[in-house]
């Protein structure tokens, strides 16, 4: 099975290195130089900003809220990382009306507030339901130990 | 900060023999030591002449024979030798930063983690290659593949399924790495040849995963710029090296990943949820992961999926904006057809067996008409529904001589592109569905839409619609 599976991978590999050099549309050095590059700039950059924003949070962040911001903070650096092209709308072209035909940085204000709204939701129902259970506690000691 | 039990438990162990087995293997093994069997006789057997005459080997050829293969034998066992033999390691002082040893210290990341959003990954990667390939295959036909018309939706369910998953994978593909990431700074960072090579295609594995995601978006949003090469044919070739070492990742981390979704390993990750505590477990990355690429799938697939167009705020279509409430891939202008297409002398020219037709859009009207329901499916992912009216290609086809069998040679007023030119199989060709049609929505083609005339057939992509057409050439096969 394992060895199946290196096989067939090598093959693919194989095939895709011959296909890509016989392929008179394919620049192999320009395309290694992008297969370089967007490594690079996952692996030494965005990453690494992205570690460094998360051990911020978990410094100042309140412990009963990190988890829930954390997690907001990652879904909206994701999703804003993957939209930046149509944000940036660099591929509009003046004869194409139709194509990426709408406001993109709305767009990714809407989702982005859609993301946070739900977050302040959340917060605020954790907040109300803490409080609710501290009367709840102060009520039944009192009740138990009256002074 | 100290490290907790569960993470040692839990972090992968580069030592551990299945993680690396093919060097291990390769030190097992003796494929030469069959060939050696093979190639000699037993020594006590004496040389026998076979029915031709020609004689057996004698004892002094064997001998040699025996001598060779030891040498093959030799060599083979020293490059193996070679591959297995450690490295001497970097100096001390270099573990620093990211290679020092407690450089990452969230306790989240785990061998369960990683491989349950590596199935989840691997899986979407699946999809995205079939789909893919499926649309290459019915652009460029494999002489073995075969395409049928209906039914009229699949090819818009499959390459609407290839680019909403992989916008949906992009969040996986980005935790996964990230719960991989201290493995990138392993120390020391090369072992042997075999983990050199081990390492190399997980590198291989990884650029030509960002490649396909990061060109993916960059086509869908239509900006060319930063890719100094052709989209398509760089899209497909990597295509084959990410699945290729996608496998092989697979084949070498297999123990690895079966061990920890094993249910006798006990997950010590707890269930704390992200409510309760600052810390978030393993439950919280996969729900967060789940979340992002639900959010990104709403945001953008009304454009292939019509209840949610108004959800999708950054969808880079949507399908009821255009001309005539049907969006354009390409511009009579950019195309530069606008004077061919406009001029009175316009005519559509259909070749066949049995001669040649020149139609003119009157004639093309006085011809039986035809109205169609056809979505339009762009290769980018958008599709869109369209009534159409005008001329079955059938019928056309059948008026110079087609037979069953034909196929037809579709091509625009397009003086050059790739695209100015398409195939029109059998099976679409005689598609009652299929139209030469001259008008959408029940008005006449825009020009961007390719008046005076296009083709529209079921099931297939875009870019085989040829748009602006000058000729029809049918071939009976």
């Amino acid at each position: 099975m394992r060895r199946a599976l290196v096989a067939f991978g090598v093959v693919a590999m194989v095939y895709a290195i011959v296909g890509g050099l016989t392929d008179s549309d394919v620049s192999l050095v320009k395309q290694g130089a992008f297969l370089v590059a967007v490594l690079v700039a996952h692996d030494a950059i965005l990453l690494p900003i992205a570690i460094g924003i998360g051990a911020v949070i978990s410094q100042f962040a309140p412990v009963r809220h990190r988890g829930i911001l954390r997690a907001a903070l990652i879904v909206s650096a994701i999703v804003t990382a993957s939209v930046l092209p149509l944000v940036l709308g660099r591929g509009r072209r003046p004869d194409i009306p139709s194509a990426l035909p709408l406001d993109y940085p709305r767009g990714l204000l809407i989702v982005l507030g859609a993301i946070w709204g739900v977050v302040v939701a959340l917060i605020g129902w954790q907040e109300l339901r803490r409080q609710r259970q501290a009367i709840a506690f102060r009520r039944r000691s009192t009740r138990e130990h009256p002074h | 900060m100290v490290r907790s039990p569960q993470n040692h438990l839990n972090e992968p162990d580069d030592n551990e023999p299945d993680t690396l087995p093919l060097g291990a293997r390769l030190e097992h093994a003796a494929p030469v030591e069959l060939v050696t069997d093979s190639m000699a006789p037993p020594a006590e057997e004496s040389p026998v002449d076979d029915p031709d005459g020609n004689r057996a080997p004698r004892p002094d050829v064997r001998a040699s024979l025996k001598t060779a293969s030891m040498a093959v034998n030799g060599r083979v066992r020293r490059t193996v030798a070679w591959v297995n033999q450690p490295l001497p390691p970097p100096p001390d002082r270099f573990r620093r930063g990211p290679f020092g040893e407690r450089a990452f210290t969230s306790t989240v990341r785990s061998q369960r983690l990683t491989s349950q959003l590596g199935m989840a990954l691997g899986a979407a990667f699946v999809v995205c290659f079939i789909t893919g390939y499926l649309s290459h295959a019915i652009q460029h036909p494999p002489p073995w593949f075969w395409w049928p018309s209906r039914p009229v939706w699949l090819y818009r369910v499959t390459q609407g399924v290839h680019v909403a998953t992989g916008l949906a994978l992009i969040p996986l593909l980005l935790a996964k790495l990230w719960s991989v990431y201290p493995r990138l700074f392993v120390w020391p960072p090369v072992r042997d040849a075999a983990h050199a090579v081990e390492r190399g295609s997980v590198a291989v594995l990884v650029a030509s995963a960002l490649f396909q995601v990061t060109t993916g978006v960059l086509n869908i949003a239509r900006w060319y710029g930063p890719m100094p090469f052709f989209f398509t044919t760089a899209h497909y070739w990597n295509a084959w090296l990410a699945i290729g070492a996608l496998l092989v990742h697979i084949g070498v981390q297999l123990p690895v990943i079966r061990r920890s979704l094993s249910r006798s390993v006990p997950d010590l990750d707890g269930v704390p949820g992200v409510l309760r505590s600052g810390r978030m477990s393993r439950r919280a990355v996969i729900g967060t992961v789940a979340s992002a690429s639900g959010v990104l799938t709403l945001a953008t697939a009304g454009q292939t999926v019509p209840w949610l167009a108004n959800v999708s705020v950054l969808a880079p279509r949507r399908p009821s904006i255009g001309p005539q409430r049907l969006p354009v891939n390409k511009s009579a202008a950019a195309a530069g057809v606008v004077r061919a297409a406009t001029s009175p002398t316009y005519r559509l020219v259909v070749t066949g067996p049995s001669g040649t037709l020149r139609l003119s859009l009157a004639d093309l009207a006085a011809m039986p008409q035809h109205r169609v329901s056809l979505p339009i499916t762009c290769v980018e992912g958008w599709s869109a529904a369209a009534v159409w009216t005008g001329v079955r290609l059938a019928d056309l086809i059948r008026t110079v001589g087609g037979d069953a069998s034909a196929q037809t040679m579709a091509q625009s007023l397009q003086t050059g592109g790739r695209y100015r030119a398409s195939v029109v199989a059998a099976p679409h060709a005689h598609d009652p569905l299929t139209l030469v049609a001259t008008h959408l929505m029940d008005e006449p083609l825009a020009l961007d839409h390719g008046y005076p005339c296009r083709l529209i057939a079921p099931n297939r992509p875009g870019v085989m619609q040829t748009k602006w057409l000058a000729s029809l050439t049918v071939v009976n096969r």
